[in-house]
């Protein structure tokens, strides 16, 4: 690497927990960043989570702080709704490429006032992101454009704060910037396969069929309140929820891998349904059960002292009834070497998580931590291996460790240095 | 004194709402001398900072309240602003009015706009009542970093912080570093030889590095801790060392299985670290094999997942496939199978080492924790397993000639006495507590983290990561501070605790429940014992000041009486 190499940044692609703190290593360490993200805020999937298990403390807490951090920090230069496209290597070094969509409301300048959404005649401006069920007075807040604005300019007109750019308005191409960077941090984390990879489980054949993050966005104190759980399919108050474990994972025609954080976040969300409604029949139909982190199997056996019932039992089939002779889901597993059915009103579909690819390509980053070649491929988070929050926190650490050991092995007296004093 | 009120409107959005008038109107009380108020469009802008500035330097100098948003929306951005254009270093109160207040009471603007003047009024009290707001000075941390236990992850701690640039201590009690990497030999999941990991993980020069040695004392001070060591038999002259961070890597042990499965009663019944250890013995020399078990029966979760150990310790799964399959290698024709309660293979790496396992012969058999394995004998010597299958509800025999007891690690034997010394917290298994989930390796102590088994069982692969991550947070830690701490206003600034000497009675209440190590016992040269608050670890909690009888312990900045002068103001005027 060249001494001008020495200064670029190093491109973290993705905001979510291990992103955000891989980009706090660096930047501590003195390495300039450019953080870039694919939704227009930080806190990744986290922020779409009520509750955290093992301290069952609301999810914004990890988050928050860390963004904040992120967006105040002088080494750090925040890239939203950006995604990164492609990394390649040219005769100079590594440019990475990223997709940013238009957006022409600048955050920094925004005040949430709101006028420009009662401005715009088509409703094309909306607040947050609506699939993210938090309490709006703690929550950052994002105003974005979505895809009925004709760009008649109206919120530019009607924003105090000048936050809304014209010109950049009904713009639907996006943008491609080129970034020279040092390296890349892939921390792209996770995603729910659409469609379920898993068939015989009937996602998506009924609305009382819900994967783990529809459900928990259906549960979600501060979205729902205190009434009861209701099925959404026609509102009437759940009396019985099944959570079906490892569906579409640990399976080789699917997802061969154990998605290592479902086991707890099904025993969360079994011990809130109890706790909201101890009446309520709660199931969790396993394989096995993987509690191996601090504290989760105290958690575990929490779950089961407050009535969760567990049972070793991979349903075979999960289909809606006849909707028009009886109302709910059945479920067909095995019982002590016989298949059994169940009905209930709600099934959770858990399990199944696949790494998000970061480059356009599909390719997924892999075990990054000790890849060899400098300058692509390293990872941390749910992409690199299955992770829940503490793990994919730790693997920031160990992959920022490990990357400042080999710029400083490449390029003596860089920027660190600098921080050294 | 004369104290000033800004009053953002946040673009026009607070005067939707407030009646600023009314505001104005309602703080001049009871006929007293009305309040100075510049009412400002955009505060968090040049301009309106700009404006504010200048209306502030019209006025007799004072205190500021500031009414606008949450300070954590656009607070420091204003701060920083305001002190560029010459405001700076004034008690300021910061006054929540746009998410405390307006945004809160949309359809009732009359009582909104009361509520606002009530929170300026009480702003105002605030100040009236600052104790002069110095800020405390935090001792720059010592730069260096003391790390206890020389395993994977302590190794890699090391390497973290001294590639940071500050200095490395790495204390290990036994004779040589590497922890239980020497006793693996063949490592899970790829079956690396431990040899290779432990070159990998060797310290770089620079490290100062002690071995043999034990830590007799260790305590908080100014600029982080003092800690005394001394060769482990007592031997040597104890040496002082002061530094600014420490990383616990103390690692754990595993628990023999005494009292359980006929172990120690029955010749070929072992834990799994001992066999372990034969299977390392026979890989060497293939002589050795021929004392290994032909049918083995591993058993999972003893000592585990139980009334007394309710965790399960998540390496002794992969650690009894790691070792079927290594058995199964040295003897070809070897049996062996594995009692379960769940196999834990959680991952994508582990997952494929499970199913490798099972290809390459290792069986599976589930067993009920609620039915006690029957453990059969011939002539002094294990020879098979009555059990009751889980998943059929048959009971059936299992011959065998060998069987391991896979047991859980529990702390490392010293982790408590260190720990207390830090006055950092254990779980109720006596594992480190960090701040789980978002800062798992941070204890509540500043300046103290954990890594690997010491703080929950963990793979070397997991060992060697999170060492590296917490060698980067305590250099981060003793590093000198980036940015010079910003002025902030008083009911948001970080305050911390106080003990006037004068009426502690040394007894102590505090200590105990300062949960960051904050409180210590003064080592002032007075008659009388008394505490101290180390300012840079105290965190402003309050505790001390919870539990203090005589009411020494107080929290600085915020006095009680400047809310309740507040208050009575506020309610005077209503
Ligand atoms: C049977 C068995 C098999 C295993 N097999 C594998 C495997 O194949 N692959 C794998 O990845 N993991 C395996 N593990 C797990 C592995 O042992 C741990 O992940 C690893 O040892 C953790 O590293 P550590 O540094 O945290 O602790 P340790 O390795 O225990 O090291 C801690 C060190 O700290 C020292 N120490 C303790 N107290 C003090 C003190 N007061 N002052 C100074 N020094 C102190 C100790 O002497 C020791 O050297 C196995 C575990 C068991 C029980
Ligand atoms: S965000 Fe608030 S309520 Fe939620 S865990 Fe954190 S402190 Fe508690
Ligand atoms: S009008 Fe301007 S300041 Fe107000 S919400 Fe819209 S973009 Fe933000
Ligand atoms: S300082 Fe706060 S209240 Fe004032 S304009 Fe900015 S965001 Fe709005
Ligand atoms: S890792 Fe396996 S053997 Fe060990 S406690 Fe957990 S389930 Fe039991």
């Amino acid at each position: 690497m060249t001494g001008k190499a020495a200064g670029l940044p190093v491109l973290v692609a993705g905001g979510g927990v291990a992103g955000m703190q891989a980009a706090l290593h660096l930047a501590d360490a003195g390495v300039p960043v450019v953080l870039a993200e694919r939704e227009g805020f930080l806190g990744g999937q986290v922020f779409r989570l009520d509750k955290v298990y093992p301290t069952d403390h609301c999810a914004f807490c990890p988050v928050w702080p860390k963004a904040r951090a992120c967006r105040s920090h002088p080494l750090i230069r925040l890239r939203l709704k950006a995604r990164l496209e492609t990394v390649e290597e040219d005769g100079e070094g590594t440019v990475a490429v990223l997709r940013v969509a238009p957006d022409a409301v600048d955050a920094d300048r925004c005040v949430f006032c709101g006028r420009c959404m009662a401005a715009c005649p088509r409703g094309a401006v909306v607040g947050r992101p609506d699939d993210i069920p938090h309490d709006p007075s703690t929550a950052p807040r994002a105003i974005v454009l979505d895809d009925l604005c004709d760009g008649c300019g109206a919120c530019a007109a009607a924003c105090p704060a000048s936050a809304i750019e014209k010109s950049a308005l009904g713009r639907r191409e996006p943008s491609f910037e080129r970034i020279p960077v040092r390296t890349v941090v892939h921390a792209t984390g996770f995603r729910e396969p659409v469609p379920h990879p898993a068939p015989e489980f009937g996602a998506g054949t009924h609305p009382d069929i819900l994967t783990a993050m529809a459900f928990e966005k259906l549960t979600a104190e501060f979205a729902k309140g205190d009434g009861p759980l209701r099925c959404p399919s026609d509102g009437r108050p759940a009396k019985s929820v099944a959570f079906v474990q490892c569906a579409g994972a640990r399976d080789m025609r699917h997802i061969p891998h154990c998605s290592a954080v479902c086991c707890m976040h099904a025993s969360k969300h079994a011990r809130w349904l109890k706790r909201r409604d101890p009446s309520l029949d709660v199931a969790i139909y396993h394989t096995d059960l993987r509690t191996p982190g601090k504290g989760q199997e105290a958690y575990m056996r929490a779950a089961r002292a407050e009535g969760v019932r567990f049972f070793h039992a991979r349903p075979g089939l999960v289909a809606p009834l006849d909707q028009q002779r009886a109302k709910g889901v059945l479920l067909r597993h095995e019982a002590a070497e016989k298949v059994a059915s169940t009905v209930v009103d709600l099934v959770v579909l858990n399990g199944g998580l696949a790494c998000n690819p970061s480059t356009v390509d599909g390719a997924t980053p892999g075990n990054g931590t000790d890849s060899g070649r400098p300058g692509i491929s390293r990872a941390c988070g749910f992409c690199r291996e299955p992770a829940d929050i503490a793990r994919s926190v730790i693997q920031a650490g160990a992959v920022v460790a490990a990357l400042l050991q080999e710029l400083a092995d490449c390029v003596p007296g860089d920027a660190m240095e600098a921080s050294r004093g | 004194m004369a104290d000033a009120v800004v009053l953002c409107t946040c673009c026009g959005a607070m005067e939707e709402i407030f009646d600023m008038a009314a505001i104005e109107e309602r703080l001049k009380g009871g006929g007293s001398a009305p309040v100075p108020m510049c009412v400002v469009p955009r505060l968090c802008s040049r301009e309106g900072a700009r404006l504010a500035a200048d209306r502030m330097r019209q006025l007799p100098p004072g205190g500021l309240v500031i009414g606008a948003c949450a300070f954590s929306a656009r607070g420091d951005a204003v701060m920083g602003m305001l002190a560029e254009e010459g405001v700076r270093d004034i008690p300021v109160h910061w006054a929540d009015l746009r998410e405390g207040c307006a945004f809160v009471h949309p359809g009732d603007a009359k009582g909104a706009t009361m509520k606002a003047a009530d929170i300026l009024a009480m702003g105002l009290a605030d100040l009236g009542r600052a104790d002069g707001g110095a800020p405390v000075l935090r001792t720059p941390p010592h730069r260096r970093v003391l790390i206890l236990g020389g395993g994977p992850a302590g190794l890699a701690a090391a390497r973290a912080a001294l590639q940071r640039g500050v200095d490395v201590t790495l204390v290990e009690k036994r004779p040589a570093i590497g922890g239980m990497l020497p006793m693996l030999r063949k490592l899970f999941p790829d079956m690396g030889s431990s040899s290779d990991m432990l070159a990998r993980l060797d310290l770089p020069a620079g490290v100062d590095l002690r071995t043999a040695t034990a830590v007799s004392e260790l305590r908080p001070a100014l600029g982080g801790f003092t800690v005394t060591l001394k060769g482990v038999k007592g031997d040597g002259k104890p040496e002082e060392l002061s530094v600014g961070a420490v990383i616990l890597a103390m690692g754990g042990q595993p628990v023999l299985p005494k009292g359980r499965l006929r172990y120690g009663e029955l010749a070929g019944i072992a834990s799994q670290m001992e066999l372990e250890t034969r299977l390392a013995k026979a890989e060497r020399n293939p002589d050795d094999a021929a004392s290994l078990p032909r049918k083995a029966v591993f058993v999972q979760c003893v000592a585990a997942r139980e009334d007394d150990r309710p965790y399960c310790s998540a390496v002794c799964c992969p650690a009894a496939l790691k070792n079927g399959m290594r058995l199964l290698e040295c003897v070809p024709d070897a049996e062996v199978t594995v009692l379960h309660r769940n196999v834990c293979m959680p991952g994508r790496e582990l997952e494929s080492f499970y199913r490798l396992a099972r290809e390459r012969g290792v069986r599976m058999r589930p067993m009920d924790p609620e039915v006690p394995l029957e453990i059969l004998e011939e002539d002094g010597k294990v020879s098979g397993v009555r059990m009751q299958d889980a998943s059929s509800g048959e009971t059936v025999t299992l011959p065998c000639d060998g069987l391991a007891c896979s047991t859980p690690v529990a702390p490392a034997p010293d982790a408590a006495k260190l720990a207390a010394m830090l006055g950092v917290r254990l779980d109720d298994m006596g594992f480190v507590c960090g701040e789980e989930p978002a800062r798992p390796l941070e204890t509540p102590v500043r300046g103290v983290f954990c890594c690997g088994s010491v703080r929950w069982p963990c793979t070397v692969a997991q060992a060697v990561e999170e060492g590296a991550a917490a060698g980067l947070l305590a250099a981060t830690h003793v590093a000198e501070p980036s940015a010079t701490p910003s002025w902030r206003p008083l009911n948001v600034a970080h305050a911390t605790a106080t003990i006037l000497d004068r009426d502690c009675s040394g007894c102590g209440r505090c200590l105990a429940a300062c949960p960051h190590g904050a409180c210590v016992p003064d080592r002032g040269s007075g008659p009388r014992r008394t505490v101290a608050v180390l300012a840079d670890r105290c965190e402003g909690c309050g505790g001390c000041a919870a539990v203090c009888p005589t009411g020494a312990a107080r929290i600085a900045f915020r006095p009680v009486a400047g809310v309740v002068e507040g208050l009575r103001r506020v309610l005077e005027v209503a």
